[in-house]
């Protein structure tokens, strides 16, 4: 059994050291993957046995990264691979630039604080000089108005090119709220297809109504259907719902319920015989309360009937016509209900679609914003399949997390914009920063702006240290031709930014700045690192 | 002018000219009974399905803006479109997927020849689009949160300008992508439903569309759909059917308006109106309209009357 170390207590200088180090570490991963002349670092299988798993993006590999042995080393890669991976799960990229600008802001910082600085006052310089910056990418973002600036966007986070263009093209038809479901394809194109109407992901209650279907799917044409919450349980309760069905003169019913019992599906079953009078009955969409009723909301608007809730004391026995929903079309397989054609009362439908984009805009949860995003961009029609290839399962499944990452970028910038990519962007903030150094007589003022001066120039120095450029050169020639140029990496040559075309989601460069300045701002006022003592191993299975 | 089309109370529904039309003098009118062709200017005409077992009812019918050389005429009818490439002697049956819409109106990209595009707009089914000179159609409903569709425009630019507004039950529409996809203006929905819409030839530069409500007249934007006005309220006080803009230059900015069964022009851009030289009778009423030559003055006017009847002036 192990002793029980003894809790630990680090102070300064060694903590602000530990925490370089840590953070260093960290970077070293990290580094080679920014850029369109990227390495890729190989993580070992996790079960030790296979092949490694390649990754590229700063988020993945910062995860795979456990721990350091050096526990004061480990706080401060912690530190850095927190921020780095909260990037990844609001964007989806940019990680490798949050990463080298964490690393120069706190080296700097450091240094600085070393010898005299007051960490408190360098951190609120810090966010004065990071609200400058970010004053200053709005001012070169612009926004995407076609296709191909959408897919220069796309190749600029994945070095797939088909890939690029493929969802460059279908981002530009589903917007920023479409839904790209991707799946892998047996076939040996890329390719996507789109999904009319809207659809959500609930099974069918007996996969005896899709019996003898092809592809185990049914539509059903002009049909109406009941939603609900509830769990049917007697065969009778149905009655009054074929019975309206059929006075009402349609040929199908679909019904959304939580719970139907083994007798109810029978009945059901039986009064689909003769044809062409078809019933079938899917689950409420949603894994919980809160998502079901959103879906019921959502479903009941778009179908122009009224869902019986549960919670409300409804119940079949007071069913009325009007309570039902209609439909040009309703498709439903084993895994998915979709609605094309709805008939509520299209008014009704984009105030409702209004009134989900409002409370997203004003929502600060990104998991809120995300769920509401789903919900517009169902009932608005735009979802997709993307099928995706690749030589082997790994190689497949790789593509699609890229794939899935794009889809997020791209939908970032559709909502805020592009700007000019390979790190001339940041470049373009420096002129602003060096007027305020200029007029600055603190001390820790100007040590901020500086800090952050040299930190912009990171992007671009690790970009042409991977191509095997020299990042003094090209940072000088990019001085001297001014901010209309950037450098185009695979030609080695300075370029008009409008001919370079290399366009980065504003939105992704935004959250990688902010993350990185605020993130080792915090870190470089942290005096003490206190550890605490081990857990104890047991020897018990 | 001698009408063939006799007055038997079967509304023509919609009329197309060729766009040589002052010189092939070839034009083509829609009706329950089915379509109608003439090839001297409209003096005399033809039932167009002789070709076809049974004749459906047509409510809509365009002409290519290449009929000259491709010589393809398009109508819709219960059941998907109907489509000839012997400028209305012969037809076929073109799918457009289950369960088979009704087409209310059609649109050809001015750029046909090149692009290809059409989009069809259906009662219940939204827009369905081709781009292969409608052998194929696809729909095109995201962000159309409105499946009625009653009226689609495309501008004189459509070439490098690939908006398209969409009048809709509830409201109007625009797409940035040729039809691939839209989304919802700020047209007031009271006013709904929008009956025709028209986009300025010069839309590239000035923004302005115009659309026909069902109720409340004649609506102009000039801020892409931002904000809307009405215009001409003291002439055009309910249905507006059609809305016809000259393509000069830009000081020529006349406006032709189908309205309550009459027609009214604008010379203005709106400004100021008057009744047509072109209006019948208050016992009969036109019902559709085809401005055969839209340079100015828009003189040569096809009308098709509630009575079946067609007039040209």
């Amino acid at each position: 059994m192990t002793l029980n170390r003894i809790p630990e207590i680090t102070r300064q200088p060694q903590s602000g050291l530990k925490l370089q180090r840590g953070i260093n570490q960290l970077s070293a991963l990290i580094r080679p993957t920014i850029g369109p002349r990227a390495r890729h670092v190989a993580v070992d299988s996790t079960y030790g046995k296979g092949a490694p798993e390649l990754l590229d993006s700063g988020g993945l590999i910062a995860r795979r990264m456990l721990q350091l042995p050096d526990r004061d080393e480990d706080m401060g890669a912690m530190l850095l691979r927190n921020v780095l991976w909260q990037v990844h799960e609001h964007e989806g990229d940019g990680t490798a630039t949050a990463c080298v600008l964490f690393q120069s802001v706190f080296e700097q910082g450091l240094r600085h604080i070393s010898s005299g600085g007051n960490p408190m006052e360098v951190r609120r310089y810090l966010y004065a000089g990071l609200e400058i910056i970010l004053d200053e990418l709005k001012r070169v973002t612009t926004h995407l108005k076609n296709e191909s600036q959408l897919i220069k966007v796309a190749e600029a986070a994945c070095p797939d090119v088909s890939l690029a263009k493929t969802l460059g093209e279908l981002f530009s038809i589903i917007g920023e709220y479409g839904q790209v479901e991707i799946r892998a394809s047996k076939n040996q194109e890329l390719r996507w297809d789109y999904i009319e109407g809207a659809y959500w992901e609930t099974p069918v209650l007996s996969r005896l109504m899709l019996a003898g279907e092809a592809d185990h799917q049914l539509e059903l044409q002009q049909c109406l259907v009941l939603c609900s919450d509830l769990e049917i349980l007697n065969p009778r309760d149905l009655v009054p719902l074929l019975e309206m069905t059929r006075q009402e003169g349609h040929c199908g019913v679909v019904l959304i319920a939580n719970k139907v019992s083994d007798s109810c599906i029978a009945m059901l079953l039986n009064n689909s015989v003769p044809t062409p009078f078809q019933a079938i009955a899917v689950r409420t969409p949603g894994l919980n309360p809160a998502d079901q009723a959103a879906a019921l909301n959502d479903l009941e608007t778009l179908t122009g009937g009224r869902a019986l809730r549960m919670a409300a004391g409804d119940t079949l026995h007071r069913l009325r016509v009007d309570d039902l929903g209609r439909a040009r079309r309703i498709w439903v397989d084993r895994q998915y209900i979709g609605i094309v054609g709805g008939k509520g009362d299209p008014r009704v439908l984009r105030s409702h679609v209004r009134a989900l984009q409002a409370q997203r805009h004003h929502s600060d949860d990104h998991s809120t914003r995300l769920q509401l995003g789903r919900r517009i961009g169902r009932l608005q029609g735009a979802s997709a399949v993307l099928w995706v290839t690749g030589a082997t399962m790994p190689a497949v499944d790789a593509r699609k997390e890229l794939a899935a990452r794009v889809c997020s970028i791209l939908r970032g910038a559709l909502v805020t914009g592009a700007v000019p990519g390979g790190g001339t962007a940041l470049l373009a903030c420096r002129p602003r920063l060096e007027g305020l150094l200029g007029l600055a007589t603190n001390v820790d003022e100007r040590a901020a702006y500086r800090i952050l001066l040299r930190a912009l120039e990171e992007p671009v120095r690790t970009i042409a240290m991977n191509a095997g450029s020299e990042p003094g050169v090209v940072l000088d020639k990019l001085a001297h031709f001014g901010p209309e140029y950037g450098w185009d990496v695979m030609t080695d040559s300075l370029m008009n930014i409008e001919q370079l075309g290399i366009l980065d989601s504003a939105a992704v460069l935004r959250t990688a700045v902010s993350s990185a300045i605020r993130g080792a701002s915090q870190a470089l006022t942290i005096d003490v690192l206190i550890h605490r003592r081990n857990p104890e191993e047991s020897m018990m299975p | 002018m001698e009408d063939v089309l006799a007055p038997n109370q079967d509304p023509v529904l919609s009329l197309a000219a060729s766009p040589d039309f002052l010189t092939d003098g070839t034009c083509f009118a829609a009706r329950s009974s089915g379509l109608y062709r003439s090839v001297d200017g409209g003096r005399s005409w033809q039932f167009a399905y002789q070709s076809l077992e049974n004749a459906p009812a047509t409510v809509v019918v365009a002409v290519s803006p290449d009929f000259a050389s491709d010589r393809r005429v398009f109508t819709g009818v219960a059941g998907g479109i109907l489509r000839s490439e012997d400028g209305g002697l012969t037809w076929s049956t073109v799918s457009m997927g289950m369960p088979p819409p009704l087409v209310s109106t059609l649109a050809l990209s001015p750029n046909f020849g090149m692009d290809g595009t059409i989009l069809a707009g259906t009662v219940e089914d939204g827009i369905r689009r081709s781009t292969d000179h409608g052998v194929s159609w696809a729909p095109a409903n995201v962000g159309l949160l409105d499946m009625n569709v009653l009226a689609i425009a495309m501008p004189f630019t459509f070439a490098i300008d690939t908006t398209v507004v969409i009048g809709t039950g509830s409201g109007v529409f625009q797409s940035t992508n040729g039809g691939r996809s839209c989304h919802d203006t700020n047209f007031p929905p009271e006013l709904a439903p929008v009956l025709s819409v028209a986009l300025s030839p010069r839309f590239n530069n000035d923004r302005t569309m115009f659309a026909g409500t069902e109720s409340f007249g004649l609506m102009r934007s000039d801020d892409e759909g931002r904000t809307w006005s009405r215009i001409g309220e003291k002439v055009i006080s309910e249905e507006v059917i059609d809305i016809f803009l000259c393509e000069g230059r830009p000081e020529q900015r006349e406006i032709l308006v189908l309205h309550d069964g009459q027609i009214s022009v604008s010379n203005d851009g709106g400004a100021s109106w008057s009744k047509h030289q072109a209006n019948v009778p208050a016992t009969e009423q036109i019902t559709s309209i085809v401005v055969a030559d839209r340079m100015p003055p828009m003189s040569s006017i096809l009308a098709g009357l509630a009575t079946g009847a067609v007039r040209k002036w």
